[in-house]
């Protein structure tokens, strides 16, 4: 004191703008995620209500190599499912369009669309188009598509209303959500019926 | 800059959100389409085509299984007269040769001494090259036919050719040229044990390794299998137990130098029978043989009276065949043995029956040795300037004396068509990668009746030629084209000229006609004096080589699959092991014990092994099969090629090589390990492989099991009801302690398997087609070392020494899928539990790995994963999509082939029916040579399976001890009771 010494005394903290950004960040974020968690684990049980605000909230779905919109190809030109998708009745997968199967159509419709152009180009350099998959089961499960339309589900019990999104987004299956369908419809509730 | 800590941590937290905003959980996986889809690949539903296994001559059909275009698994062609739907152990692992990591992926040239890799372009103009300017050029092929034939020949008319020769090492030449002195026909006959009530085999190893294994041992089965009464006897002389010694009614060990004699015994009593097929030429025949074996040494008393009663058999059986045969027993007198063989079946009404001539029988074509061996010396000499060698590895097959290796160095230039990395290939100048067999166009003409068509399973699954294409581009690029652009045509030509409809005879796998009626047979005395004097085996020092082929590696040219060397050896129990086995009396002597390093050899070279002490091999006789040592795991399967060392030893008539009678040198050379999955072959006590004397089953006098050992009917001939009571028939154990559990209820199915004990030879294939159905990982040699092996079925070893007949007998274990499983009660995660269907299940994602279930098995049929085992890719592509991956930290068995069972279920389910009986068919059933096991559900009463475990021969392993109610039934074993000799 009476040498004179100085003192910092601790400054008081201005609130600066990188405090007020963290902050804020947290908290829109922290929020994000309690919705998206939730989101997600309602999206796998009762995946297909509500397609249009959980779009709004996240944005569309995946970005696709080419711009393939579900709602303008089932709703709007009412193209049944098993048209492009061919093969659940009768196989594990549900399958996937060949390049020439959008091509027939699109050979005649919209030629010159720039989306089309694209799809071209992948016909004529002789790649496959490198879709996204949108549809997860984990690991260990097995599951065949055929057993589930031949029992007349529908694509949407599991899918949701494809029909009304442009994009789709990403799903991953939860067990709960098998187990819950298989308890209300008495199908095989053996472990190995999936896990073999 | 300086940052101070609260810049520094506020920069902190806005780079930690960020990140976190970046961040997306899903995965993030691509889907690939077809760009136009293939007619006949439809994602999730395999599909199926018919081609020929070439893992050995016998050309068995298969049907392979490819999903998503990629093979997966091969099954025998149900509809081929050679193999009737079944395959053996290498025909099982064929499909692994296609996926090997020792697949030659770009074409080799040899530079400066050493193979370097060049285009494609480069290798066809050296090729082009050589071809234009060599003045002699050789061809040398394992055995093919039809229009590869044809091929080579138009190629040979093309160029200065010296000649096309077919090598398949055991190549039965000697007995082409006896039946050629004797019958004045130059060709193999084809066997057909179908239909005798006798065979003696003298060294051929007709049910694991001989000619035709998986066809032999179905008749065997259907003949010699009790089934209310049993048709055939099987007596087996060699100088070491193989599979159809154990398998046999008798088995005498017989010494490799007794061979000769023995055969002269027989020939002499034989000679004399009365029948009506006595001949003046027979009787002829019998004695010029006869005095041409007087120089045969004279025969042990025990070999004599063991002789004295196959002689007494003989005579009384009406349908009565000897087989003779085998690298066992292949001696320099092969011709004369085989011409002594031949008389006594024409003399015993066996020729023209069950040995038929004038079918065009495949092996008739194949050279010698001596031939092949001139013809790599030629090479050598400079007199064949290029050498082409495709489907043969003379390298690792001819004798060592022969020096091959270095004859081919020698060679001016050597082209090897390879598909693997071989000796062979390892000694060429220029290595050309081609097809796999499952990846070609071809034929596979076995006889006039089986005419097998060869089609591509896949894509080429590296960048090679089909060898027919290959010479067809040499050709046209050195100038001279063939007739043919495409060999692919010239099948697609030769086979529409065979049948109506060619798509038809791809789907079956071929054409199948009805063989002429066989050619009669009548012995000529006219070239007789073409058959040599017996030869004595000269009377050097050394143990008695016996270099057999096995049931898993053949002559060794499957080394390259690791199921083979996985799936242990049955009656060795040994796993990545070629051991030298040898008598008790010879290891005391050499103060050798089991694991011990020895060391076996002559002056030019020497294979140092782990001994294996064995009982049943001729006294001062080793034993080392053929396949180890080779260049396909040579790391991992310490041992040697037995072929180095043969010296250059031929049957002088035939020039077949005599694999029997050289002599080694034996020696230990240190301690050492013997990789052995066996704990011990002794019951002690329990009865676990039971088996029942043939003169109580014909009586139907079955013994029942009870707690206090197996019970026969008493004196007033009271027979027990079934054995084995079927689950709706559990009446819950005696004392109140057995019923804890309560019983199970199965409203549906309760699945089953039944093991008729009878019928099994051990050959190992249902072990190899599990691994290949269910994904099961290899492990390797030191994996087994510390008992972490991972196969769902293991061939088990039981030596009963002191029950009167049948000592070794073998025992198949996999999951006993038990009502009341140790396993499930023990269980802390419900991983392991019951299904309603029966099924013990275990649920992969549900297990953590506490192995409390593997230690409450009694039956030791679970297994660990301690690792992650990987597939070397290409080996990936081979996995079965069906079944999960297994990864490490969990506990793995038999599903009893769930998937396939879930299949039929679900197209049952979709056709709405119940399912049908043979419908459900898991690996090991479906590949059984000996139809030894069946599958089914025993709520069914009218199922085939339910039939079969209501035989009073049932009975249910360890379940007298341990309550455990299996859904495996075991029908036992029925030995040739009475006369022991």
């Amino acid at each position: 004191m009476s040498t004179g010494m100085r003192i910092d005394r601790p400054r008081r903290v201005r609130g600066g703008w990188a405090g007020g950004l963290l902050i804020g960040v947290i908290v829109v974020s922290a929020a994000w995620f309690l919705y998206a968690f939730y989101a997600r684990a309602h999206l796998t049980r009762n995946y297909g209500d509500d397609l249009s605000f959980r779009h709004a909230m996240f944005g569309a779905g995946i970005e696709q190599p080419v711009a393939f919109s579900h709602r303008l190809h089932v709703t709007d030109k009412e193209i049944d499912c098993y048209y492009c998708h061919p093969l659940p009745e009768r196989s594990l997968n549900a399958g996937l369009p060949s390049v020439s199967k959008c091509l027939a159509c699109h050979d005649h419709i919209i030629p010159q669309h720039a989306e089309i152009l694209k799809l071209k180009g992948y016909q004529t350099r002789g790649e496959a188009v490198p879709w996204v998959r949108v549809y997860y089961n984990p690991d260990h499960a097995y599951f065949p598509h055929f057993r589930h339309i031949q029992n007349d589900l529908r694509c949407q019990e599991c899918h949701g209303e494809v029909e009304r999104a442009d994009r789709l987004r990403q799903v991953t299956f939860y067990m709960g959500f098998c187990i819950n369908c298989h308890k209300e419809s008495e199908a095989p509730m053996d472990c190995i019926a999936c896990h073999q | 800059m300086l940052v101070g800590r609260r810049d520094f941590l506020k920069s902190l937290g806005i780079l930690g959100v960020g990140s976190m905003v970046a961040c997306n959980g899903a995965p993030l996986e691509k889907l690939y389409a077809y760009l136009t889809p293939p007619k006949d690949i439809v994602p999730g539903i395999p599909a199926f085509y018919a081609t020929v296994c070439r893992a050995c001559p016998a050309g068995c059909g298969v049907i392979v299984k490819t999903r998503e275009a990629r093979p997966i698994k091969l099954e025998g062609n149900p509809s081929h007269p050679v193999n009737r739907g079944a395959l053996c152990a290498r025909g099982q692992a064929f499909i692994q040769g296609l996926y090997s990591p020792s697949r030659v992926t770009e074409p080799l040239i040899r530079k400066d001494g050493v193979l370097t890799a060049v285009s494609w372009e480069r290798a066809m103009a050296a090729l082009a090259e050589l071809l234009a300017n060599s003045p002699s050029i050789g061809l040398l092929t394992g055995l093919e036919s039809g229009t590869f034939l044809d091929l080579a020949t138009e190629f040979g008319s093309k160029f200065p050719f010296a000649s096309h020769l077919m090598y398949e090492p055991a190549g039965m030449t000697s007995i082409a040229k006896a039946s050629s002195i004797l019958l004045n026909r130059a060709e193999v006959p084809r066997f057909d044990p179908a239909g005798a009530d006798y065979i003696v085999s003298i060294g051929a190893d007709f049910l694991d390794a001989w000619l035709s294994p998986v066809e032999f041992t179905r008749k065997w089965a259907d003949a010699h299998a009790f089934n209310g009464d049993r048709t055939l006897e099987v007596d087996y002389l060699g100088p070491r137990r193989n599979l159809t010694a154990t398998s046999a009614d008798r088995f005498h060990v017989l010494p490799q130098s007794e061979v000769g004699s023995a055969i002269r015994y027989l020939l002499a009593d034989v000679t004399g029978f009365p029948a009506a097929q006595q001949t003046p030429e027979t009787m002829v025949v019998g004695q010029v043989i006869l005095e041409r074996l007087a120089a045969a040494p004279e025969l042990s008393e025990r070999t004599a009276l063991f002789l004295a009663g196959v002689s007494r058999r003989l005579l009384a059986a009406r349908n009565p065949l000897i087989l003779f045969g085998g690298p066992d027993v292949l001696t320099q007198n092969a011709t004369l043995l085989h011409a002594a063989t031949l008389a006594m079946n024409i003399r015993l009404g066996a020729a023209g029956r069950a040995i038929r001539f004038g079918e065009q029988y495949a092996w008739s074509r194949l050279a010698a040795e001596s031939r092949i061996l001139d013809m790599i010396n030629s090479a050598a000499s400079g007199q064949i300037d290029t050498l082409i060698v495709w489907g043969a590895n003379p390298v690792a097959t001819l004798p060592g004396e022969a020096a091959v290796a270095k004859r081919l160095e020698e060679a001016k230039s050597v082209v090897v068509l390879a598909a693997e990395m071989d000796e062979t290939a390892a000694a060429a100048d220029i290595v050309l990668p081609v097809h796999h067999p499952l990846e070609c166009w071809g034929d596979y003409d076995l006889t006039d009746g089986i005419q097998g068509i060869l089609q591509p399973v896949r894509q080429p699954v590296c960048r090679s030629m089909h060898p027919a294409d290959l010479l067809i581009e040499a050709a046209s690029r050195a100038g001279r084209p063939l007739r043919h652009r495409e060999y692919k045509k010239c099948i697609l030509d030769h086979w529409a000229d065979r049948t109506d409809s060619l798509n038809r005879t791809l789907i079956a796998g071929g054409r199948f006609p009805d063989p002429p009626p066989p050619y009669p047979v009548f012995p000529l005395t006219a070239n007789l004096d073409q058959l040599p004097l017996y030869a004595p085996e000269p009377a050097t020092s050394g143990a008695l080589l016996i270099a057999p082929f096995s049931s898993l590696l053949y002559d060794g040219r499957s080394a390259g699959a690791s199921w083979l060397h996985e799936t242990p050896d049955s009656l060795n129990q040994t796993a990545w092991e070629a051991p030298i086995e040898l008598g008790n009396t010879l290891a005391e002597s050499l103060g050798v014990r089991t694991g011990d390093r020895v060391t076996i050899g002559n002056a030019g070279s020497s294979v140092t092994a782990p001994a294996l002490i064995v009982d049943d091999i001729a006294p001062e006789a080793v034993a080392l099969r053929f396949g180890g040592g080779r260049l396909a795991h040579r790391d991992s399967v310490p041992s040697g090629n037995v072929a180095s060392l043969f010296g250059l030893r031929f049957d002088p008539v035939s020039g077949e090589l005599a694999t029997a009678g050289h002599r080694v040198s034996i020696a230990r050379s240190g301690p050492g390990e013997l990789v052995s999955v066996m704990g011990s072959p002794f019951s002690d006590g329990r009865a676990l492989c039971l088996a029942m004397p043939l003169s109580k089953a014909r009586e139907g006098a079955f013994p029942k099991m009870t707690r206090h050992g197996e019970e026969y009917p008493d004196a007033h001939g009271h027979v027990h009801g079934p054995v084995v009571p079927m689950p709706h028939e559990e009446k819950g154990g005696e004392r109140p302690a057995d019923n804890i559990v309560p019983l199970q209820e199965h409203p549906q199915h309760r699945w089953g398997l039944v093991i008729d004990l009878d019928r099994c030879t051990g050959c190992g294939a249902c072990v190899t087609a599990c691994y290949a159905e269910n994904n099961i990982p290899v492990v390797g040699r030191e994996e087994i070392a510390r008992g972490r092996e991972l196969s769902w079925i293991r061939i088990e070893k039981h030596i009963l020494k002191s029950e009167p007949g049948a000592h070794v007998r073998f025992l198949p274990v996999m999951c006993q899928h038990c009502d009341q499983a140790p396993c499930e009660t023990v269980c802390p995660v419900f991983a392991s539990y019951h299904t309603p269907d029966g099924l013990n299940a275990q649920v992969y994602n549900r297990c953590i790995g506490t192995r409390y279930c593997a230690n409450n098995c009694p039956y030791k049929v679970r297994r660990f994963n301690y690792f992650d085992y990987p597939r070397v890719s290409p080996g990936n592509e081979q996995l079965n999509p069906d079944v999960t991956v297994r990864s490490r930290g969990v506990m793995e068995k038999c599903s009893f082939c769930v998937q396939r069972i879930r299949e039929a279920t679900n197209r049952a389910k979709f056709e709405r029916r119940g399912v049908r009986d043979g419908e459900i068919v898991p690996a090991c059933v479906q590949t059984c040579p000996a139809g030894a096991l069946a599958f089914g559900d025993f709520l069914q009463p009218d199922w085939r399976m339910t039939a079969l475990a209501r035989d009073p021969r049932g009975y249910r392993l360890l379940d007298y001890y341990t309550n455990t109610r299996p859904g495996v039934v075991y029908l036992r074993k029925v030995f040739l009771d009475g006369e022991a000799t």
